[in-house]
């Protein structure tokens, strides 16, 4: 490329630009693993934000990655498409209707992955990506034993401001492997380097969609008291009756999340009741209200005398 | 979200709470609101749509 064809392009990215966060994309760089899993998964979601399909054997996470990303993924099949997705909600699209955007991300060929595509789809209505539109599938060509920046470009419709799903997908014969990371998808038809964001923030992006009291590294549902949730207490009094508890979402959701309440025990739909410094007991029933994005209500309607209760949840919102 | 059956909730004062009961096929106890932007909830409606029933709450 001249000088003169680097600055017009140069330009051209300025003009196209959009201020603040530049890439659509959660997660991108897939270093985001509450969820903990690092193998084993063949659907769903896998790093934040990544939802997984069409994978026949389970995809893992691997340390072999491009030189700037601290983690890749790699996900395989042995017939159809092991698809990587990620759908973007609606409030996230609203300015692109009409204009161009492009993805890129990082892939190769781990074994036998042959073809490369990309596409784009819309849901049919807001959020609900139950029925979705293809706007285009688009042949990136031959995948190769080394990690290679592809990028593809689309022009959303109306349609796709009910949201966006980015989808990556590979053939290939017998038990194929595809590794993919860096996932970029921005308004303008230029690829721009991979914006890097801090940990933390891209924690917090990730939790509009999922969120777990457990600290960061422990899986929903692991057996430790680190990071329980325990109720205010005045002390003294005990009930077996109600016990009441107002919880509040680190970050607020997407929608009223889907709830998990875990006791000591590792039960769901349980709360450990107890008596400050003196008795736990576990498997108490728990009951909630007044969903909300930001909150939600508990109660234990009854159970043993206590005169409050802990317990681990997850609140998922994704799309 | 594998569905093995779903009762609705009564909020402390007996009226309908806007969560719903669900318990998984691997016993997994949720609990998901009536809200039509929740997937799993979305997954809710078609199967009812598929002739199952929501549980009246106790």
């Amino acid at each position: 490329m001249t000088k003169a064809a680097e600055l017009a392009k140069m330009g051209e990215v300025l003009t196209n630009s959009s201020k603040g966060r530049t890439n659509l994309i959660i997660n991108g760089d897939m270093a985001i693993n509450q969820r903990g899993a690092t193998s084993g998964v063949t659907s769903g979601y896998f790093v934040d934000r990544f939802a997984l399909s069409g994978c026949s054997a389970s995809a893992v996470i691997t340390s072999s990655t491009p030189t700037q990303f601290p983690t890749a993924i790699t996900v395989s099949a042995t017939s159809g498409n092991p698809i990587v997705t990620q759908k973007i909600e609606s409030k996230n699209v609203q300015h692109l209707s009409g204009k161009v955007v492009t993805a890129s991300f990082f892939a190769k060929n781990v074994s036998n992955a042959t073809t490369l595509f990309a596409s784009l789809q819309h849901a049919n209505s807001a959020d609900n990506f139950g029925g979705t539109t293809t706007i285009a599938e688009i042949n990136l060509g031959n995948l190769t034993s080394d990690w290679v920046k592809y990028t593809a470009s689309w022009t959303v419709p109306s349609g796709g401001l009910n949201g966006l799903s980015l989808n990556i997908l590979c053939s290939g014969t017998s038990t194929f492997t595809m590794g993919v990371t860096g996932v970029m998808l921005q308004e303008g038809s230029v690829s721009t380097p991979f914006e890097h964001r801090s940990f933390g923030d891209e924690l917090a992006l990730c939790q509009r969609y999922y969120e777990i009291s457990y600290s960061y590294g422990t899986s929903e549902g692991a057996n430790t008291s680190v990071g329980l949730i325990t109720t205010d207490t005045m002390g003294g009094d005990t009930t077996t009756a109600y016990l009441t508890h107002q919880l509040e979402y680190r970050v607020a959701k997407r929608a009223a999340p889907t709830l998990v309440f875990y006791d000591q025990a590792e039960a769901t739909g349980k709360v450990t009741s107890h008596v400050t410094g003196v008795s736990t007991a576990n498997g108490q029933t728990i009951a909630v209200e007044h969903a909300g994005d930001k909150s939600v209500s508990m109660n234990r309607a009854s159970g043993d005398a206590a005169n409050g209760f802990r317990f681990h949840y997850s609140a998922t919102s994704e799309l | 979200m594998n569905i093995k059956s779903i009762k609705k909730q009564k909020d402390q004062f007996g009226n309908e709470s806007n969560m719903l009961h669900v318990v998984t096929e691997e016993d997994v106890v949720t609990f998901v609101p009536t809200d039509q932007l929740n997937t799993d909830y979305i997954a809710i409606q078609e199967w009812v749509a598929e002739g199952n029933t929501i549980e009246e709450a106790d």
